[in-house]
């Protein structure tokens, strides 16, 4: 057991519906692994908890020993995300939308634009020049971000999350509504990430993805954590195949 | 250049540049016959100065305020009451009178920024509608009755002339500011927020916060605005009519009219707000009718009907359009 992540007893109760159940598991640092389960299983629930969304309702979950209290403390701590159904800032710029993670906000400080103020802000778009060649998205830097087709705004988020720096990236079904090809290139392009020695987290339906990418699985169904372990492992699992087919094996 | 850069200095001033030609050199041509426009020219810089505010809240980070005339009124009776009732001097009444609206800004917007749309637009209404109820009531800031004898801020004597440049001096120097913020990682936060609040949050932009700032920033220039309007442009008499509902309403007319999100538009919103009137009369002089002032408010709400329906994102983003078109 590491104290890199860990979940410990997670739940969370939405009136009487128990949407996550007393999930426990940890990561360790630099890994790659999936939360996946049938619709309705508490996925993206067990995500918003670890993103601090909202409160748990019962148990912890640690980040460095720390515990997480709402996104924007989740983010200074290292923890970015990207949503199940994109989120981007569709009037802003590409680059403008990785910027915006970039900090110094400040009013004051934009109210005297001191030269140091323009030089920083100068060193900020070339990072994040940088993070959109990291996604290939470099030649749409000025375009507006819902002038671009839809596989890209999922790089985008992707590209606007690595912009944060961040230990862990928390990615919410980064494949829904892209085709083979963009899928591929999407492994590609998470293998790469992990290669810098993010850790990933993903929630994922599509099971071709999950189980050629990562090294571990947890598998939750109707907010309980039903199987954990390699994908070869978690396929062989009758428990899996019920939940998923119905029958106890697939 | 590979990278992208950030604004250059040429293409930040422009506008502010544009402006401060403007000012130099309209308020010359108002001489004469026609120099009864120079207190018009006065009282659309004041509102200018509360629409810029009012357009990085509303039109750059989302949030609708429906309560600035309360504000505005702050502001002119702050310094309005320190300097009738407790006899303090110019200046101070003046910065007094610029706190209260920063204070009161801050503490309603404390209150009420976690609400979102109607409710945040319904909330602000009942403020700024408190506020106009408290100034009629008071006996301190003499009721329906007002406030004599106000002391005038001079600025190179206190001719129309001068009124209208030192006006229109701070409405630069507000604009300069709102485009150094709009142009900054300060100003993409608001954008962001108006774009999408949670995503924001998710990025490390404390969203709150960050809307109790604008709105404390709209409420001072607001507050501004109205000690301009009490030591400057009327400054025999202070009463509580101006600071209705329907003022409110007609800030937000200007935001949206001008174009939101967008520095020239404030400006624009403000000018076609308090010149249109007029312009109607003269050309209804024009064409031989004496008629014509009975019919001005029809055919004023006509045209920023027309103006919605054929630019529904304002009157600035609209003819920019229309120019690249020729241009292109």
């Amino acid at each position: 057991m590491t104290d890199f992540l860990i979940v410990e007893n997670a739940g969370k109760h939405f009136g009487g519906l128990r949407a996550v159940d007393d999930v426990s598991f940890s990561l360790e640092e630099g890994s790659l692994s999936a939360v996946i389960g049938p619709n309705g299983a508490g996925k993206t629930t067990m995500f918003n908890l670890i993103a601090g969304v909202f409160p748990l309702t019962s148990g912890h979950v640690r980040f460095l020993r720390k515990t997480i209290r709402n996104p924007n403390g989740a983010c200074r701590m290292g923890i970015a995300r990207t949503f199940q159904n994109v989120r981007l800032f569709k009037d802003m710029t590409v680059l403008d939308n990785v910027l915006v993670g970039m900090g110094d906000t400040g009013f004051l400080k934009a109210s005297v634009r001191l030269p140091k103020f323009v030089d920083a802000e100068r060193l900020r778009m070339k990072r994040a020049y940088y993070v959109l060649e990291e996604v290939g998205l470099e030649k749409f830097a000025n375009t507006r971000a819902a002038d671009i087709p839809f596989g890209h705004q999922r790089l985008l988020e992707i590209a606007r999350s690595l912009a944060l720096k961040p230990r862990i990236l928390l990615l919410d079904e980064p494949a829904a509504g892209l085709n083979r090809t963009e899928t591929t290139s999407l492994a590609g392009l998470i293998r790469k990430i992990r290669g810098q020695g993010i850790t990933i987290l993903l929630v994922e339906h599509d099971m071709h993805l999950v189980m050629n990418l990562v090294d571990r699985v947890i598998v939750l169904d109707q907010g309980k954590k039903i199987a954990e372990g390699t994908p070869a492992e978690v396929r062989a699992n009758p428990r899996v195949c019920e939940a998923y087919l119905g029958t106890p094996t697939c | 250049m590979k990278f992208p850069q950030p604004i250059s200095y040429t293409r930040l001033y422009r506008g502010p540049m544009i402006l401060l030609l403007a000012i130099i050199v309209l308020p010359l041509l108002a001489r004469g016959q026609y120099s009864y426009l120079l207190p018009l020219a006065q009282l659309c810089g004041i509102w200018a100065i509360v629409v810029l505010g009012l357009t990085l809240l509303m039109g750059f980070t989302g949030q609708v305020s429906l309560g600035h005339a309360g504000w505005f009124a702050l502001g002119a009776y702050g310094a309005g009451v320190a300097s009738s009732a407790y006899h303090v001097s110019l200046w101070p009444a003046m910065f007094i009178g610029i706190a209260a609206g920063g204070l009161l800004a801050f503490i309603a917007g404390v209150s009420i920024l976690r609400l979102k749309g109607h409710h945040l637009a319904l909330a602000t209404l009942c403020i700024g509608v408190i506020i106009y109820e408290v100034i009629t009531k008071m006996e301190i800031t003499g009721g329906a009755a007002g406030l004599n004898d106000l002391p005038q801020l001079h600025f190179f004597g206190d001719s129309d002339l001068s009124k209208v440049y030192l006006i229109w001096f701070i409405v630069l120097l507000v604009m300069i500011w709102a485009t150094h913020l709009t142009e900054s990682p300060a100003g993409r936060a608001l954008r962001a927020i108006h774009g999408d609040e949670d995503a924001a949050e998710s990025l490390g932009i404390s969203v709150f916060s960050v809307k109790v700032k604008v709105f404390v920033a709209s409420g001072i220039l607001a507050s501004l605005a109205g000690v301009l309007y009490a030591f400057v442009y009327t400054p025999s008499y202070l009463g509580p009519e101006p600071f209705t509902l329907i003022f409110s309403v007609l800030l937000v007319t200007m935001v949206v009219i001008g174009g939101m999100g967008n520095i020239w538009g404030a400006l624009a919103g403000a000018a076609v707000l308090t010149g249109m009137n007029e312009v109607i009369r003269l050309v209804g002089e024009r064409l031989g009718s004496t008629q014509m002032s009975k019919y001005e408010e029809l055919i004023s709400g006509l045209i920023l009907v027309l103006i919605m329906i054929f630019s529904n994102d304002g009157l600035i983003p609209g003819l920019r359009r229309i120019f690249q078109r020729k241009r292109s």
